[in-house]
């Protein structure tokens, strides 16, 4: 690497606080209203349990069936999420917009 | 349904609602987050004030993910601290810390295991400070077409700092490092929201290690990290997409084999060919860790759909950067790419920082596309068209702003 690019510095302390026990309070969840559906409870129940509902809120729109069935499958099989078969089927096709 | 929005969905913000400012009557202001439209179909987010930070663009809240407004970007070449960007994976984010406890422990292939407090650090190892872009992986990926899985992003994912630290390879020159060593990884405080879950792990090679580029940084821009962008301690790798940079770091391992964990064996690839890329819509048949940012140049002076005075120079300004050589040119295009027109770099804060660029345009009346592409100095420029990947990573598309010119 260049030597130009790491300069050094006098040692300077950045301690203030450093006996002090800081704690931070996040922002309220924002509550995600899901799309009727018979299966909008199970969704949100399902999907909620690791992450916010802002995950699927923010996905972008009519991304059909395969879409949705390989993020299912992403969240049981990657992340091991919970989800049966007969519920990720149920869940994928919720979140396709079918059965409306 | 409408192109640009979601309507299956309706968000509302659940115990927003300020009580000083609602007993002043404006209960309905308070509760009502702004709002933002980024670009693309389904965009519209909020603006919610995290902990040490401005508003910020509300991607997801478990874990929080928050993109810095461009309009942010024109501000100046760093990014302030309670703007930068905030990415986690797993929800299970430290809140709490007491810096008597912390300790950034350095273990596996070493002569002298260590276990170093905060202060420690900052006592016993001579500072480096550089400046250096950490980009999200996924920054713009709410852009590209078709449309990708995961966070959707504009081009806000990134940030431009002044980051003071440890060099890694001081630490491992401490520890001493026993032959065999091939990999360390690192790990932080953040947890996975269920066992089942692979912890955030990443992983850089050895050689990489001691290149004296990567720094265990525990300041940004003149203060301590953000508790949101890595407090205490994080992981600076310069010139390296942000997955690398590891907030909150508690734990290096040096191992005699490549790192196999989630997030460096399954997610986080890139396409193993010239471009990173493969058509639209197709899968790689093989592919390698993220790794190195390619160049990138925006305008940020003024914002795609702006009104200019048109027949007389504007002045345009915005920044570029790369994954390291420094930027050798700017270009501007006001004929969609037929010709270019050579911007004069401005200040030099590094080869891993923004660059900003300046030029004066003359703009005629009516509707003009500003098209800007930068060059690196090792000799990589920006395509026309953008490249596609499975995963929306590493954008570069030259970017087009409109402008209308009026008399």
């Amino acid at each position: 690497m260049r030597g130009a690019v790491l300069v050094l510095l006098p040692a300077a302390i950045l301690l203030a606080g450093a006996d002090k026990r800081i704690a931070y309070r996040l922002p309220p969840e924002p509550q995600v209203r899901m799309p009727a559906g018979a299966d909008a409870e199970l969704t949100a129940a399902t999907c909620a349990a690791c992450h916010s509902l802002d995950y699927i809120r923010h996905q972008p729109p009519n991304m059909g069936r395969a879409f949705w069935n390989a993020e299912v499958a992403k969240m049981r099989d990657a992340y091991g999420a919970a989800i049966d078969e007969a519920d990720g089927q149920r869940i994928a096709a919720y979140l396709a917009g079918e059965g409306k | 349904m409408p192109e640009g929005r979601n309507e299956r969905f309706d968000v509302t913000r659940r115990g927003f609602a300020l009580g000083t400012l609602a007993s002043l009557g404006g209960a309905a202001s308070a509760r009502e987050a702004r709002r933002i439209e980024l670009p693309f179909a389904n965009g519209e987010r909020s603006l919610v004030a995290y902990p040490q930070k401005r508003p910020l663009i509300l991607q997801t809240a478990r874990p929080p993910q928050l993109e810095t407004p461009f309009s942010v970007f024109g501000e100046g070449l760093l990014t302030p601290n309670d703007a930068f960007f905030v990415r986690y994976h797993l929800s299970g984010l430290p809140t709490d810390f007491n810096l008597a406890d912390y300790r950034l422990t350095i273990s596996g292939l070493v002569e002298r295991p260590l276990s170093l407090s905060l202060a420690e650090l900052q006592r016993d190892f001579a500072p480096v400070e550089l400046v250096a872009v950490n980009q999200c992986s996924g920054n713009s990926r709410g852009f590209v077409a078709p449309r990708v899985a995961g966070g959707q992003l504009g081009n806000g994912a990134m940030g431009n700092a002044r980051w003071r630290g440890v060099p890694l390879r001081a630490l491992l020159e401490r520890a001493g490092v026993k032959p065999g060593a091939r990999q360390l990884s690192f790990d932080g405080l953040d947890a996975p929201a269920t066992p089942a879950t692979p912890d955030f792990v990443k992983a850089l090679d050895l050689d990489h290690a001691m290149s004296g580029e990567p720094l265990l940084a525990y300041a940004m821009n003149g203060a301590a990290l953000p508790f949101l962008n890595g407090f205490p301690l994080r992981l600076v790798v310069p010139g390296y997409y942000g997955t690398y940079w590891v907030k909150h770091l508690s734990s290096i391992q040096l191992l005699d084999h490549s790192f196999d964990g989630y997030w460096m064996a399954k997610a986080y690839r890139i396409p193993d060919n010239g471009c990173a890329c493969v058509p639209a819509g197709t899968r790689p048949e093989k592919t390698v860790p993220i790794n190195r940012l390619n160049v990138r140049s925006f305008i940020t002076s003024h914002a795609s759909g702006s009104r200019v005075r048109a027949g007389r120079p504007l002045a345009l300004r915005g920044i570029a950067f790369d994954g390291g050589t420094g930027i050798a040119k700017v270009e501007v295009s006001v004929d969609g790419g037929l010709n270019w027109r050579p911007a004069r770099l401005g200040e030099d804060l590094g080869r891993f920082s923004f660059r900003e660029w300046r030029i004066d345009l003359p703009v005629a009346a009516g509707e003009q596309q500003l098209l800007v592409r930068a060059t690196s100095i090792g000799g990589e420029t920006q395509p026309l068209d953008p490249l596609w990947n499975p995963s929306g990573y590493r954008r570069n598309v030259i970017e087009r702003t409109l402008l209308t010119g009026f008399a």
